[in-house]
C-alpha cells in the first residue's frame, strides 16, 4: 500500500509540473497584456507596468519565478483588480463553490443509490421503469438547461425560491437542484445495474438459504458489494461538478469560483485564469487520489492484497 | 424409517420470452431421516431446478411452482408463505452450493456469514454465536478457526471456502442438507474430503441428504438411493444397487456406459446421441425417444407411466410393459456392468 | 400402472433415425445480425433512432424551409414572440402575455398595460380577479405583437432573438453547426484512440510501457482545463473547438481498444487461430476487429452527446463560437440573458439540445445492450 501511495503521489506531482509548465507557456503566446486593458499609457509608464508584473523579464526568469511564487502558493497578481493576489481572490471565492458542489454532490448521489435501490429491487416493474426514464433524462438534459427550467419555473413563476445571487440558504436551492441532478442521474443508473448484477450472484442465493429475509439480503449482502464499484465513479462526478459550477454559479450569480473564472476569461485577466485552471488541477487530482485510496478501504479484497 | 421429505408430483415453470420452460415435468421421490438420496442426470435434466424449488429459491417470477406438494415433515412447504419460509431455510433445511468461488459473499467475514442463521434462527447471542462458528470450523476442519473467522473469503482456497459453505449450510443442525454439485468445482484429493466430510457429519446429526451430481463414482460413493432425471422427469429411482447392477431405463444404460472406468478391459466408452430436447416444446411422449435406439412406436406417442421393478425400484420406460420385447442392454453395456459388479464387489460389502 | 392399456401394436421397434426432433430450427445468425435484430427490439433505442433522423433532417432542410437569413438582423422586429399559422392553441400565437397583480383593481390593470407600452389598440384585458374576495387584484394582458408591429403577414415559428434575427434558421443552423461539431469530434477521437490503443496492446512489451505511462500523465489533467487553456490560444471557431474537444477525448477509446485487444490476444480462439498458422492479417481481421468493432461503435455513440454538452458548455462560459455564428449552446445562452420576459429564445435551442441528448444516450444504451447484454460503462 505505501508503494503504491508514493507511485501515486510521484505521477501527481510529475502532472501538476507539467500543468503549471503548460499553462506559463501557454499564457506566454496568448495575444493581450495586462496594457491591452490600459491602452492610453506613455512609453515610460508601460515599462512601469510590465515591470511591476515581472514581464520586462527574459522568459526563463520569468518562468523560474513563476513556479517558486507557485510553490509558494503565489500564483500572481490579477490584471483586473488591482494588486488583488490570484490566491486571495480563489480563497475569497470558494466558499460557495465548495458549499454548492458539497451539497449537490451528496444529495445527487444519496438519491441517485436510492432510486437505483428501487429500480433494482422493483426490477422490469414500473418503478423502474419510471426510474430508468428519470435517470436516461437526467444523465442527457444538460445542467444548464434545466437551471434555466428551474429558474423560468420555480423561481420567476413559481416564486419559491430566490432566482439568483447568495446569502440564504434558500439561495442554494435551486443551484444545488440544477447542479444535483447529473450524480443523480449517473449513480442511480450504475447502482441499478450493480444491484441488478450482486442480487443474481451466488452468494446472494446463500443468503437466502440461510434464511435471511429479503431486507437482510437487499441491505446486508446486496448494498455493500454494490456500493464498492461505485466508488469509481465518484471521481468522475466530482469532476463533472467542477464543469457545472463553472455555468451554474454564472446562471444563478453565485459568487464563486467559477463565476470569477468565466468573467476572467472575458476579461483577459490571465493570472487569475492561470491560478483558478492550476487550482482545479489540483484539485481534481486530489479527489481522484482520494477516492482511489477509498477504493482500497472499503473493499477487503483490495485493502488486503496491497497489505500482503 | 420416518419420512423427512415427500415430493409429490412437482411442476416447475420458467416464464420467458420465448414462452413456458416446463424445467420439472412432474417429480415423485421421497427421502426418509438419514438418508442419502443421489439425483443424478445430464445438465439441463431438472437436476438443481428440482432442489431449489424444495427450498422455493427459484427467482420468482419469471420461476413459479406450477402444481404439486411439496410435505416436509408433513407440512406443504408449496402452500408456506416467503416469511414462513425464511423460517425453515438454513434452520431445517440448508443447502451447500456447486461453486465454492462465487457463493461466499466477498465483503463479509467468514465468521460472521456463518453467524448469521445462528442468531437469526437459535436467537443465539454474539458471544454464544462465535463459540458455535469456532466449533463448526473445526468440524469441517478449518485450522486455526479463532483467526480464520476473521478472514474474508479471498484469503481462503476453494476447498477451504467449500469447507465454510458446508459449515454456513450445518450451523443449525438442519434436518434435510440439499448438496447441489458439491464437488465438482474441486480437486479430486479435496472432492473426496469433502464428501468424507459429508458422510461424518451425516452419522452424528442423523440429517436426510439430496445429493446432486452427474458423477457417478460419487453417487456409488455417498447415495443410499439414486433418482436418474431426464428433461425434466425422474426415469429411474432405486437403490444404488437397483440402479447399478439392475438398471433399467435405456438412458440409465447410456448414463453408466459413458462412465469411465478404471478396468482395462473395458477401454470402450458409450456416449448418448444426440441432446437432450428443448423444454420450451418438450416432445409428446417418452422425452428420451429421439436418443433411444430402443424407440417402440408407442414412445412416440404416449408418456410412459413409473413402472414398478421391485419394492425399492422404479423406472418409466416402456420397455417394461408386458407387451413390449424382450431386450437386452447391448453388449458394451452389459459387458461394463458386470464388469463394475466384479469391481465393487472385488471392493467389498457396501452399504 | 395396471390402467394402461395401450395397443400391442404400438410395441413395435422405430428407427430413430428419420426423427427431425434434432434437428435446430432457428436459422443461424451472424453476430451483427443477431445484434441488429437486438437493437430493433430495444424501443428506448428505436425512438431515439428515430428522434434524431428527425432532427438531422430539420437541422439539413430546416433553414430553408422559411424565407429569413440566419445573419439577417434587424432591430424593428426584435424579441418578436413564435407565432405558426395553425398552432395558436399550442402558444404559438405570436402574443406576449402578463399577468399583473396589485392590491387595487384599476392599478393592476394599469400596471398590466404599461407592461407593453401602454399599446392600448392591440392589448387586450381580462380581469383574473377583481379583488372582492380580499386577495389581490389579477389582470391578464395579452398583446398582439405581430399586430402592434403591423407584421400580421409575416410568420416567425420560433420567433426572433434580441437583434431581430430568425431563430427557426438560426436553431437549425445551430443544430448543423453543433451535430457537425460532435461527429467531428467523435470520428477524430476513434481514429487516434483506435490507432494508439491497437498499436499499444499489439506491440506490447516496452512500447506499450511507454505509451501507457504517457496517457497515465494526460488523463492526471482534467480535460476541462486542457480544453479551456486550447481554446485560450487558438482563436474560437468550429475547427480550435473540435480540436480542443478531441485533445484529450481519444484517451478513454485507447484504453478500452488496449484493453479489449490484449484481452482478446490471448483468448483461446485467437491461440488456435494462430497454432493453425493463421497470419497477422487474418487474426486481426477476422478475430480482432470484429470483436473489438462494437465496443468502438458504442464508446463513440457515447462521446457525440458529450461533444455536444461540451461544445454548449464552453460558449457558455464565453469561449464559444465567435458572433455572428449559431450554435445550440450560443443561443442556449443568448437565451438566459432574457429568460424572464423572453422565455421563447431560450425555449427552443434548449429543447432540441437536450432531444438531441436524449436520443442520443437511448440509442447508445441501447447499442451496447445489444452488442453484449453483459458489457456495462
Amino acid at each position: 500500500m505505501g508503494r503504491y501511495i508514493t507511485q501515486r503521489l510521484v505521477y501527481m506531482v510529475i502532472t501538476m509540473f507539467l500543468i503549471a509548465t503548460f499553462t506559463f507557456f501557454l499564457m506566454k503566446f496568448l495575444p493581450g497584456t495586462p496594457l491591452s486593458s490600459a491602452d492610453r499609457l506613455s512609453e515610460e509608464q508601460q515599462a512601469i507596468v510590465l515591470a511591476k508584473y515581472g514581464l520586462d523579464e527574459p522568459i526563463p526568469v520569468q518562468y523560474f519565478n513563476y513556479m517558486v511564487n507557485l510553490l509558494q502558493g503565489d500564483m500572481g497578481v490579477s490584471f483586473q483588480f488591482d494588486n488583488r493576489e490570484v490566491t486571495t481572490i480563489i480563497l475569497d471565492r470558494i466558499g460557495p463553490s465548495l458549499q454548492l458542489g458539497f451539497q449537490a454532490m451528496v444529495i445527487g448521489t444519496i438519491l441517485g443509490m436510492l432510486l437505483g435501490l428501487v429500480s433494482a429491487i422493483y426490477h422490469n416493474g414500473v418503478l423502474d421503469y419510471g426510474s430508468t426514464f428519470t435517470a436516461v433524462i437526467g444523465q442527457s438534459i444538460p445542467s444548464f438547461v434545466f437551471a434555466g427550467i428551474l429558474q423560468y419555473f420555480v423561481g420567476v413563476k413559481l416564486g419559491w425560491f430566490p432566482v439568483a445571487l447568495w446569502g440564504t440558504w434558500q439561495h442554494t436551492v435551486l443551484p444545488t437542484i440544477a447542479l444535483a441532478i447529473f450524480p443523480l442521474a449517473i449513480a442511480a443508473r450504475f447502482m441499478r445495474t450493480e444491484m441488478l448484477e450482486v442480487m443474481g450472484s451466488d452468494y446472494i442465493t446463500t443468503a437466502r438459504a440461510k434464511g435471511v429475509n429479503k431486507f437482510g439480503v437487499v441491505f446486508k449482502h446486496g448494498v455493500r458489494n454494490a456500493l464498492i464499484p461505485l466508488i469509481t465513479v465518484l471521481g468522475p462526478l466530482a469532476i463533472g461538478l467542477m464543469t457545472g459550477t463553472l455555468v451554474i454559479e454564472n446562471i444563478f450569480a453565485v459568487p464563486g469560483i467559477g463565476e470569477q473564472f468565466v468573467k476572467s476569461i472575458n476579461t483577459n485577466d490571465y493570472p487569475i485564469i492561470m491560478g483558478t485552471t492550476l487550482f482545479f488541477a489540483i484539485f481534481f487530482i486530489l479527489i481522484v487520489l482520494i477516492i482511489d485510496l477509498l477504493y482500497g478501504v472499503i473493499d477487503p479484497r483490495i485493502r488486503l492484497a496491497e497489505g500482503e | 424409517m420416518e419420512k423427512l421429505l415427500d415430493v409429490k408430483n412437482m411442476h416447475v415453470s420458467f416464464d420467458t420470452y420465448g414462452g413456458e420452460v416446463q424445467a420439472v415435468r412432474g417429480v415423485n421421490f421421497s427421502l426418509n431421516k438419514g438418508e442419502t438420496l443421489a439425483i443424478v442426470g445430464e445438465s439441463g435434466s431438472g437436476k438443481s431446478v428440482t432442489t431449489k424449488a424444495l427450498m422455493k429459491l427459484i427467482p420468482m417470477p419469471p420461476g413459479r411452482i406450477k402444481e404439486g406438494e411439496i410435505l416436509f415433515e408433513g407440512r406443504d412447504l408449496t402452500k408456506l408463505s416467503e416469511k414462513e419460509m425464511q423460517k425453515i431455510r438454513g434452520k431445517d433445511i440448508s443447502m451447500i452450493f456447486q461453486d465454492p468461488m462465487t457463493s461466499l459473499n466477498p465483503t463479509m467475514k467468514v465468521g460472521n456469514q456463518i453467524a448469521e442463521g445462528l442468531i437469526k434462527h437459535q436467537k443465539m447471542s454474539k458471544s454464544q454465536a462465535k463459540a458455535r462458528v469456532i466449533e463448526l470450523l473445526e468440524l469441517v476442519g478449518i485450522p486455526d478457526a479463532e483467526n480464520r473467522m476473521k478472514q474474508y473469503p479471498h484469503q481462503f482456497s476453494g476447498g477451504m471456502r467449500q469447507r465454510v459453505v458446508v459449515a454456513i449450510a450445518l450451523a443449525c443442525n438442519p434436518k434435510l442438507l440439499i448438496a447441489d454439485e458439491p464437488t465438482t468445482a474441486l480437486d479430486v484429493t479435496i472432492q473426496a474430503q469433502i464428501l468424507e466430510l459429508m458422510k461424518d457429519i451425516q452419522k452424528k446429526t442423523e440429517s436426510g441428504i439430496i445429493f446432486i451430481t452427474h458423477d457417478l463414482g460419487v453417487v456409488a460413493n455417498v447415495a443410499d438411493r439414486v433418482a436418474v432425471m431426464y428433461a425434466g422427469r425422474i426415469v429411474e429411482i432405486g437403490t444404488v444397487d437397483d440402479i447399478f447392477y439392475n438398471p433399467k431405463h435405456p438412458y440409465t444404460w447410456g448414463l453408466l456406459g459413458s462412465m469411465p472406468s478404471l478396468d482395462a478391459e473395458v477401454s470402450e466408452l458409450y456416449a448418448i446421441p444426440g441432446s437432450p430436447p428443448d423444454l420450451l416444446n418438450p416432445p409428446k411422449g417418452d422425452a428420451f425417444a429421439p436418443r433411444n435406439q430402443y424407440a417402440m412406436q408407442i414412445d412416440r406417442e404416449q408418456e410412459p407411466p413409473m413402472f414398478k421393478v421391485s419394492d425399492s425400484h422404479y423406472a418409466a420406460t416402456w420397455l417394461l410393459h408386458e407387451h413390449a420385447p424382450d431386450i437386452d442392454p447391448p453388449e458394451a453395456i452389459k459387458k461394463r456392468m458386470t464388469a463394475m459388479t466384479s469391481a465393487v464387489n472385488g471392493k467389498g460389502e457396501r452399504v | 400402472m395396471e390402467n394402461h392399456k395401450p395397443n400391442k401394436d404400438l410395441f413395435v421397434p422405430v428407427d430413430t433415425r428419420d426423427d427431425d426432433s434434432e434437428k435446430i430450427s432457428r436459422p443461424s445468425l451472424s453476430f451483427w445480425k443477431d445484434s441488429f435484430i437486438r437493437l430493433r427490439k430495444n424501443t428506448g433505442a428505436m425512438i431515439g433512432l428515430v428522434v434524431l433522423i428527425v432532427l438531422i433532417a430539420m437541422a439539413a432542410f430546416g433553414p430553408s424551409m422559411n424565407e429569413y437569413d440566419q445573419f439577417e438582423q434587424d432591430l424593428s422586429r426584435a424579441k418578436m414572440p413564435p407565432k405558426v399559422e395553425g398552432l395558436g392553441w399550442l402558444g404559438m400565437d405570436g402574443t406576449l402575455s402578463t399577468v399583473q397583480s396589485h392590491a387595487s383593481l384599476d392599478q393592476a390593470e394599469t400596471n398590466a398595460m404599461m407592461r407593453f407600452n401602454n399599446d392600448e389598440d392591440y392589448i387586450e384585458t381580462t380581469v383574473l380577479n377583481d379583488g372582492s374576495n380580499g386577495e389581490p387584484a389579477e389582470v391578464e394582458a395579452v398583446y398582439d405583437v405581430y399586430a402592434a408591429k403591423d407584421m400580421e403577414d409575416q410568420n416567425f415559428w420560433f420567433g426572433t432573438d434580441g437583434l431581430g434575427r430568425d431563430l427557426w434558421t438560426r436553431a437549425w443552423e445551430g443544430t448543423r453547426i453543433s451535430l457537425y461539431i460532435a461527429f467531428l469530434a467523435a470520428a477524430i477521437d476513434m481514429i487516434i484512440g483506435v490507432a494508439y490503443g491497437g498499436i499499444s496492446a499489439y506491440y506490447g512489451g516496452r512500447v506499450d510501457n511507454y505509451m501507457q505511462r504517457f496517457i497515465e500523465i494526460l488523463v492526471g489533467v482534467p480535460n476541462l482545463v486542457i480544453v479551456i487553456l486550447m481554446i485560450l490560444i487558438l482563436d474560437p471557431g468550429i475547427l480550435s473547438i473540435t480540436i480542443a474537444l478531441t485533445i484529450t477525448g481519444w484517451i478513454s477509446m485507447a484504453r478500452i481498444v488496449r484493453g479489449q485487444i490484449l484481452k482478446l490476444k490471448n483468448q483461446e480462439f485467437v491461440l488456435a487461430s494462430r497454432t493453425l498458422g493463421a497470419p497477422d492479417g487474418r487474426i486481426l481481421r477476422k478475430h480482432l476487429i470484429p470483436n473489438v468493432l462494437g465496443l468502438i461503435i458504442i464508446n463513440t455513440m457515447f462521446t457525440i452527446p458529450s461533444a455536444i454538452f461540451f461544445e454548449a458548455f464552453l460558449s457558455f462560459i464565453g469561449l464559444g463560437l465567435p458572433t455572428p455564428l449559431a450554435s445550440l449552446g450560443t443561443l442556449v445562452e443568448d437565451g438566459f440573458q432574457s429568460l424572464q420576459i423572453y422565455p421563447h429564445i431560450l425555449l427552443f435551442p434548449a429543447v432540441i439540445i437536450s432531444l438531441i441528448m436524449i436520443a442520443f444516450n437511448m440509442l447508445a444504451d441501447g447499442l451496447r445492450d445489444a452488442f453484449d447484454p453483459k458489457m456495462r460503462e
